[in-house]
This record gives structure tokens, sequence and C-alpha cells, in this order.
């Protein structure tokens, strides 16, 4: 595979929001805070490939799609876009470029859609802020085929009505037209289905799929829901603490996890079985605060395998079988 | 949302507040009064303030239906003008006489009396006297005037014109209370009310208790000249009412009631426009604020915090001393100190709104930060603002109408506060002329009250948490 293939490279991002001192603080010139959103995170997205980035709430896999996205500015490392670095450029050759190429669909389909705009009218902005629309026929026809293409038919029923009058469903059918009608390469898509219903999902998840074959979009695909990752994804990279702690295919990953935290997520999976117990599951108290990283390996104070140099040494990122990276202290040994 | 769904909705609502209902109602009754105003008041509104515009006008009078209240009847204006005129010479000389008898049968006493002339003499100068021939038997020399050879310079010489007050001229003062004197009254000429003691029974006057002489009586106007050429172009003698207009006149004699009418349409726009100034400009300095976020959002929210530290009231009068101003200043002047309530509420929202993942999507697509300011925030807060613009607007005509009640508003126009400030020069308190201050303080009142009461049923509407259960 060729280095052409490659959409997005992200290299050792970090995003590290400040805390806000005092007076006191700064007086007592104690050093400023910070929450690592984003701690080292490092991967890549071939073309037509959907990764996903898998984690509990709070872990920074939306910051760290955001991020890539210049929607949040990164604190340090690179991030490559089509060839370009991103994390450098200038605001004019963001809109240019990146907010063209790149589109993100967002979680809460109630939410990200303006309440006082027509669905023709969201779904055309995109095309209005960068000037490619003349005339409203023209406007028209361009909505019609994407409203066509998401699986909203007829498009006349719906280019005149309001979020509020549309499904939830129908609502990320319209959050993803307005994702497509800028043509972009690549889409981070945060969390698409957990606020739809079970029954929805599926639906959604296809439309995805198909546009992924039909159009090579990649996608970043941010969930929390490892049967939807497992479902939808090519590359799947779990991630705790603004780290990644394992990645590679998504099949492997969950069919055979290694680290002890995949294995605990994996364990958590509900089943839709009444006879069916989950398990104990291994690990034990909460997610740190992402302020005080716990020194060594941040998994450590909740491992039930933790041994000697867990608490002292950071596991580097490793791979342990092709194409299977794992960050854990119990696989670098070998 | 579709806005007419809204405003229907909004409307359904809005139907079950009843204050909000009764402030609808009096709005409308103002804002009838106020596009009728041509109409029901017909007056040169630049001339408000030019007393020779109202000098025929009776001053200081009450509303014509007060009189019957008490079971009186007014005396009303009475102008005569259509005199017998005879033209005649003496020893070679032309000489006027213009007489017209007038039957006086009023229980009250004219408020004044004016005698208008204007002759023409050919430049040569002239004499003139007013006779008044009484009922009794008696007769006033009420004037009597030496008109002077023109210089032959003016190009318009030639004529004379008058207009006497006979309240107040010096000379008809000091003939009336000659003629007094001579009939055994102790009176002097400043202490004399003419038409008073032109009209009354000599009797009951010397008793202290004037009452009316009714009767015939003749008024008579005679003129000589050394010249050659004597017309009269006109000649009027005026008793004006003891009560005028549904609302009275003040001590110029203007119409009290129309400018009270007058006043609703500038107190209208006034309120209307220093509100929706305010509002808008305090939107758009908000959101910006809030959005934009950071190092510009506390510098920009410093600036409201000093503004709002200001004293407006103080700041305003030293301003208005400075530069005379219009209404156009004085809504500049106010608008300027009104917006910061709003830029504050409005920033708190576009903090809420920015965090919204609509924005963040139209962040994702490029939107510039004026588009998404514009399109997607300032719209979503628009709602809000409405309750503030209704609830700003009696703050502007209450602040207005202090400026001008202080006399430092705008002084060519007939202000509700500056109504309230010539009543007050003029005493009005203390002589009682309630007609003067009254009716524009209610008419502030009941405006402001208007406003009021819309924006708190709206307020309600709009932010359901102060909805009362």
């Amino acid at each position: 595979m060729s280095a052409n293939d490659v959409v997005v490279k992200v290299n050792n991002l970090k995003k590290w929001f400040p805390l806000k001192r005092g007076i006191k603080d700064i007086l007592a010139r104690k050093p400023r805070k910070y929450v690592r959103a984003v701690d080292g995170v490092s991967f890549e997205i071939k073309k037509g490939e959907i990764f996903s980035l898998a984690g509990e709430s709070g872990c920074g896999k939306t910051t760290t799609g955001r991020t890539i996205l210049r929607l949040i500015e990164p604190t340090d490392g690179e991030i490559y876009f089509l060839g370009k670095r991103v994390d450098t450029m200038e605001r004019d050759e963001i809109r240019g470029f990146l907010r063209k190429k790149a589109q993100m669909i967002f979680q809460d389909p109630y939410e990200s859609l303006s309440p006082r705009m027509s669905i023709e009218d969201i779904i055309a902005e995109p095309l209005e802020v960068h000037g490619l629309i003349s005339s409203k026929k023209e406007k028209r026809e361009i909505v019609s085929k994407y409203l066509e293409e998401v699986g909203l038919t007829p498009p006349e029923e719906f280019v005149f009505r309001y979020p509020h009058e549309l499904s939830g469903g129908q609502r990320q059918r319209v959050a993803i037209a307005r994702a497509l009608v800028l043509e972009p390469e690549f889409i981070v898509a945060d969390e698409p289905v957990s606020m739809l219903d079970m029954s929805i999902r599926a639906s959604i998840l296809n439309l995805m799929l198909d546009l992924r074959d039909k159009r090579g979009i990649s996608y970043l695909f941010i969930t929390h829901d490892l049967a939807v990752a497992k479902y939808i994804s090519d590359k799947l990279a779990i991630m705790y603490l603004g780290k990644i702690v394992e990645m590679g295919d998504a099949v492997e990953v969950i069919d055979n996890p290694l680290h002890p935290y995949t294995k605990a997520l994996i364990a958590a999976i509900p089943v839709p079985d009444p006879r069916h117990k989950i398990g104990e599951i291994p690990i034990k108290g909460e997610v740190p605060s992402a302020i005080d990283v716990p020194k060594g390996c941040r998994f450590h104070p909740r491992c039930p395998y933790k041994f000697e140099p867990c608490d002292k040494e950071e596991p580097p990122l490793v791979e342990v079988e092709p194409g299977h990276f794992v960050a854990c202290h119990l696989y670098a040994r070998r | 949302m579709r806005l007419r769904e809204t405003l229907s909705d909004f409307w359904n609502e809005f139907k079950t507040k009843k204050v909000g209902l009764v402030g609808v109602l009096l709005l409308t009754l103002t804002v009838v009064v106020a596009v009728m105003a041509p109409v029901i008041a017909p007056m040169d509104l630049k001339r408000w303030k030019d007393p020779t515009y109202w000098e025929n006008n009776p001053k200081s009078v009450p509303p014509v239906w007060v009189p019957y209240l008490f079971g009186k009847t007014p005396v009303p204006q009475i102008v005569i003008s259509d005199f017998d005129v005879k033209a005649r010479k003496l020893g070679g000389f032309p000489l006027i006489v213009a007489t017209k008898e007038f039957n006086y049968t009023y229980d009250d006493f004219p408020n004044q009396v004016r005698i208008y002339f204007n002759l023409s003499h050919g430049g040569a100068g002239a004499f003139l006297q007013v006779t008044l021939y009484r009922p009794d038997g008696q007769s006033v020399t009420i004037f009597t005037d030496t008109i002077y050879p023109s210089t032959g310079n003016e190009t318009y010489g030639g004529w004379f014109e008058k207009n006497v007050d006979c309240n107040r001229e010096k000379k008809v003062r000091i003939a009336v209370a000659t003629w007094l004197q001579k009939n055994g009254l102790n009176v002097t000429a400043d202490d004399v009310i003419v038409p008073v003691a032109l009209f009354s029974d000599m009797k009951s006057l010397k008793q202290g208790n004037p009452k009316t002489l009714k009767g015939v009586y003749k008024i008579e106007f005679k003129s000589a000249t050394q010249g050659k050429k004597l017309e009269l172009e006109r000649l009027e003698f005026l008793m004006s009412a003891t009560a005028y207009g549904l609302l009275g006149t003040d001590d110029v004699g203007r119409d009290l009631f129309k400018g009270l009418v007058w006043g609703t349409p500038i107190a209208l726009m006034i309120g209307v426009l220093t509100s929706v100034i305010s509002v808008v400009v305090g939107l758009f300095y908000g959101v910006t604020s809030g959005y934009i976020g950071g190092f510009t959002d506390e510098v920009m929210m410093r600036v409201v915090d000093i503004l709002m530290a200001m004293p407006k009231l103080p700041i305003l009068l030293m301003l208005a001393i400075v530069y005379k101003p219009t209404v156009f200043t004085i809504v500049f002047l106010l608008a300027i100190f009104g917006w910061m309530g709003i830029s504050r509420v409005s920033r708190s929202m576009a903090l809420q709104l920015r965090e919204l993942a609509f924005v963040e999507a139209a962040r994702s697509i490029g939107a510039s930060r004026w588009r998404i300011i514009g399109v997607h925030i300032v719209p979503n807060i628009v709602p809000y603002t409405v309750a503030a613009l209704a609830l700003g607007i009696p703050d502007a005509i209450l602040t207005e109408a202090s400026l001008s009640f202080l006399g430092l508003g705008d002084p060519s126009l007939p202000t509700w506060g500056s109504i309230l400030h010539d009543a007050e020069q003029g005493g009005a308190l203390g002589s009682g002329m309630w007609w003067w201050f009254i009716p524009p303080g209610l008419a502030i009142a009941i405006v402001s009250m208007a406003f009021v009461f819309i924006g708190y049923a709206i307020d309600e509407i709009v932010n359901p948490r102060l909805r009362r259960r």
C-alpha cells in the first residue's frame, strides 16, 4: 500500500486543556494544571477505511476527532490530511481546504441541526458558505440529489420541513447529507448512532457503509459501543485516558483482545439473553482524573495483572502480532 | 421553527395573560391617538413654542367642560370683525370711524380683551382712539395711540399694524384705572384687571364682588391723519373665552389638548427608537463578545461594566446642557446608556449557544465567525430580547420626560415632559391649573404602563421559569 493511500495521519497528537488558576494559585506560583484529554495519540487512516476510536466517556476520543478537524487547536503533535500538514495551517487555508474536504457528523441529531433553518437551508449551507451555488434552482437540485442519496425520499417532501418535524433517524440522515454535500474525502462521525433507537441504528450504519463503498470516503468513527465498532469498522483503536492502549483490525481486537482494559470492556458488553449473566468485571474503581494522570501505565491502578514495572514505566505501543498493537508490559516483556 | 407557527403559538399563549391584554389595549389606544394626531389636533407642529401662534387663544383657562360641572356657561371666544366703517373728511383731512354694537349676556368675564388693527396711513402718520360704550351710559377710552410719520426710507412704509393685549398693555391699564378712579374706585394701573373692569356692573365692582353688566355694548375705533390717505385694512375686537378646548390652555394660550395628542407620537417614537437601537446594539455586542470569547470577551465586558457604572442622568444632563439637543440626539444619548443590560444577557446566551452542536457543525463546514453569529446565534436569542425591547420603551420615555421636565429636552417639540416643565415654570400647581400637569403626567404613566404590562407578559412566555403558578 503506497503512502498516497493514507488520508489522515496523526503523530503523537496531544490536547491539553489548561485549568483556570485562581489568584491565590498564581501568587503561590503553583504550576498551571492541565486536563490531558489527548496525550500522545498516533494512527493513520487509509482511503476508504473506517477507523474506530472506542473507549469510555472522557477518554479523549471525541477530542481527538475534533482536534484532527481543527475545531479544537492541538497542543502538540502532527496531523496530516491528504499529505498536507494541518496542525499548523492558517485559518484561510483551513477554510479553503480542510473545511471542504473533511466533514463531521455529530452525536445528537436533535442538537446538531439549527432549529430555525429548513432542511433545504441546512443541507445547502456548506455550499453557500463556500460560494458554490449560484441559483435557487441549482440549490434545490443539489439538495434533492443528496436527500435521495441519504434515503429521504421523495425529497420535495423534506426540503421545506424543519428539524423538529423529523424523527431522530431522519435528522441524522439530514446531518449526513450536509456532510456529503461538499464531496468530502474524510468524515469524522462522533457517535452518530448512540442517540438513536436500536431499530434505526443499523440503517444509519448501513448508509454510512454504502457511502464508503460508493464514494470511497474514509471515516473516523468515534463510539463507546464495541458492538457497533465491530460491525462497522475496519480498524479499531481502544483509548484509555488520552492514549491508545490497543489498536488493530476490528475483528481481531474484539475477538482476540490482548490489553486487560480491552478484555474488561468486551466482558461488559451486554448480551440480549436473559440467561446470560455478565460475569464479574475484572477491573475495579473509576477512571482516574485526566488532570492527575497515574504514573507509569495509566491503567495500572485498576489493572488485575499489575506487576513490578507498571507503576513506574509507561508501556510503549508495540506490534505484538502483525497489525495488532498493544501498550501493555505483559506483552512488551516477550 | 417556522415563523408563522411560532407567532400563532405565541399569540395563543399571550391571550391567556390578562396583564398583557390590558397592555395591548392601552397600547392600541395610544397608537390610534398617535396616528390620528394630525386629524384630531391639527396644528403647525413647528410653531408649538411660538407664542404669536397662540396669541388669540385665552390664557390659562380650564377645559370647556369644566364650567358646566359647576353649572356655569363658559364665555365663548367672541371675535368682532364686521365693523361698520365710515370714512369722512374733517377739515380736509381723512377721518375713519368704525363702530359695532354687540350684546354681552354672560355671567362671566372674558379671559382677555384684544384689539387688532392694520391701518394704512400713507406714511403721514395718524392718531387713533378706541372707545367702549357701556350699557350703563359710561364710556371708556381704552386705547389711544399716535403713529409718527414714516421717514420715507422704508419700502413698505405707510401702514401700521398692532395687536393690543389689553390685559397687559400699559396704556390700556392706565386708561382703565383712571376711569375707575373717576368712578370712585381706589385702584392703580398695576392691579387693574382690564376685562373685569370693562364688563362689570359698577356697583358690584365697588362692593368687591364684580358681576357682569349685561346689555348692548358698542366698540368704536376712530382714526385721523394729517396726510391724504387713511384706510382701515383690518380691525378686530376680541374677547377671549373663559374655557377652551378639551383640556384648556396654558399661560401662553397653547391648546393643551393639541400638545397632549402630539406628545403621543413623539413619546412613542422616542421610546421605540431608543429601545430598538439599544436592543440591536446590545444583542450584537453581547453575542460577539460571548462567541469570540477569551481576551476580546474580557475587554468588551469591562467596557460594559464601565458604562454601567456611569451615572446615566447626570451625564445626560451635562451633555444636554452643552449640546442643545434635538429629539434624535436625545434618542442617541439614551441608546448609548441603554444597551448594556441586553448585551450581558445575550452574551451569556451566546456562551451557551456556542457550545451547541449546530454551532460547531457550522464551524466544521467552514462558516465564518460573522455568519455563525448572524445566522446561527442571533436568531436564537431574538425571541428573548423581545421582552427587553418592550420594557426598554417606558424606560426611554421616562428618561426623556425627566430631561424635558428639567428643561433639557428638544426645545421645539410638544413633549409631555416639556409641558410638565412649562407647568412647573408657570406655577400651575400653585394656581390650581390641574389641566396643565395632570393629563401629560397621566399620559406618561399610561404609555409606560402599556409597555411594562406587555413586557411582563412576554417575559413570562419566553422565560417560563418566571411563570406564576
